[in-house]
């Protein structure tokens, strides 16, 4: 006769036999048709690498065709603007090395001379603006981010283009000397003026997002501007 | 010797994992939002001070500074500051315990941040609301990395048990 401690031990011995059984027939079919695929099925390689090759063709027809529509489309929209000589180029570069410094943030990235990189330039992600060129070697240059105190931009605010410089103060960057006579709302679009050495035209770079009246002057808040403090990826604009 | 001399390859090695100056590098790099060198300074006072340590955190400070421009010597002077007023603020306590020193971490980042929104102030008229909106991520992270560290560093070594000396 067993005794109840060995009935328990089989009966959890039974138990784990079940399940496992039962885990195995409930599965058995996709077990034996992976097994059967695996190992019995046709073998045609090269023949869904050029099925994949022709599904990548087709791809890439269709993407080109959309670049030469958006290609007619941007030449009449130079048209329509009498934009001349406008030969923008978006360098991409690696943003390899950024200071570690919470407030005065800069960056180092992997263009330099070598790739026609000037001072003064401006660096764009994604998400907007990052910072401009304020040192240039051979083969790498550095970046001052937006909010690093350093960092100066002429900027012209609205339709009425009203001037003002685009200043960083540690944390953030914000339009300053802009006269409170002027006619500023919020959602007014900023763009960046135009006599600046690099001489680009009139690109947006964000909207005004708060106004503050400061002795005077006004103290605009703009949005759109990029956290450069996690990219890895960013475009130096050249502009010829 | 053995001992001072693990402890600075420690030390080094701490560092490179630390030094998430390559963005997206994955080593402890919080979206760029870890300020390493507070993480690193914090770390320094919490495991004892000596002259040693003193000069590896100069020296970090110094060498973070070589990655930033002339504008970074506001930060880099609020930095040494602070390390030193805690320098000598841990001197005269005991701190040996998790509770008190996570309280520390908390004080002296809040001292760091405050200081450097009174110069910030004073230098670029910077407004309240939109500093805390740049410090809200760092403060939180620099927070919890130095305080995983210090469990990890200070709290989870090997057991110090004496030699059982045996008469027979």
């Amino acid at each position: 006769m067993l005794s109840k401690r060995n009935q328990k031990k089989l009966l959890l011995i039974l138990i784990t036999i079940l399940f496992i059984t039962g885990f195995f027939l409930l599965n058995f079919n996709f077990y034996l048709s992976n097994f059967m695929i695996s190992n019995f099925s046709y073998k045609s390689d090269y023949l869904s690498n050029v099925n994949n090759l022709k599904e990548k063709v087709s791809d890439l027809e269709i993407k080109i065709k959309i670049q030469e529509a958006l290609i007619a489309e941007n030449k009449s929209l130079k048209k329509q603007l009498n934009l001349k000589n406008s030969n923008f180029k978006f360098l991409s570069a690696e943003l390899t090395v950024v200071s570690p410094y919470t407030f005065a943030s800069t960056g180092i990235i992997n263009l330099g001379l070598n790739d026609q990189i000037k001072k003064g330039q401006l660096v764009i992600k994604p998400e907007g603006l990052v910072g401009k060129i304020s040192v240039v070697n051979d083969e790498f240059s550095e970046v001052i981010f937006t909010f690093n105190p350093g960092f100066t931009l002429m900027v012209f605010v609205g339709e009425n283009n009203v001037p003002g410089i685009l200043k960083g103060n540690g944390v953030s960057s914000r339009i300053k000397y802009v006269t409170n006579d002027k006619k500023i709302k919020i959602g007014d679009k900023v763009f960046i003026g135009n006599n600046s050495k690099e001489n680009y035209p009139n690109i947006q770079i964000g909207t005004i997002s708060e106004i503050v009246d400061n002795r005077g002057f006004f103290d605009l808040s703009i949005s759109d501007l990029a956290d450069p403090r996690n990219s890895k990826y960013i475009s130096v604009i050249r502009y010829d | 010797m053995i001992n001072q001399y693990s402890s600075f390859l420690f030390l080094i090695f701490i560092g490179l994992i630390l030094l998430p100056i390559y963005p997206n590098s994955g080593s402890l790099d919080f979206g760029g939002h870890v300020d390493v060198s507070i993480v690193y300074i914090l770390i320094l006072i919490f495991t004892g001070n000596n002259k040693s340590r003193l000069m590896y955190g100069s020296l970090i400070l110094v060498f973070y500074f070589l990655l930033a421009d002339t504008y970074g010597l506001i930060e880099l002077g609020t930095k040494l500051v602070v390390f030193y007023l805690f320098i000598e603020y841990i001197e005269r306590f005991f701190w040996k315990n998790i509770q008190n020193e996570s309280l520390l971490i908390l004080l002296f980042l809040t001292v760091f941040y405050s200081l450097s929104f009174i110069v910030y102030k004073i230098g670029f008229n910077i407004g309240l609301y939109e500093f805390l909106s740049f410090i809200c991520l760092p403060f939180i992270y620099n927070f919890f990395v130095s305080l995983i560290l210090l469990i990890i560093i200070k709290y989870t070594s090997w057991p110090k048990v004496n030699d059982q000396v045996y008469r027979f």
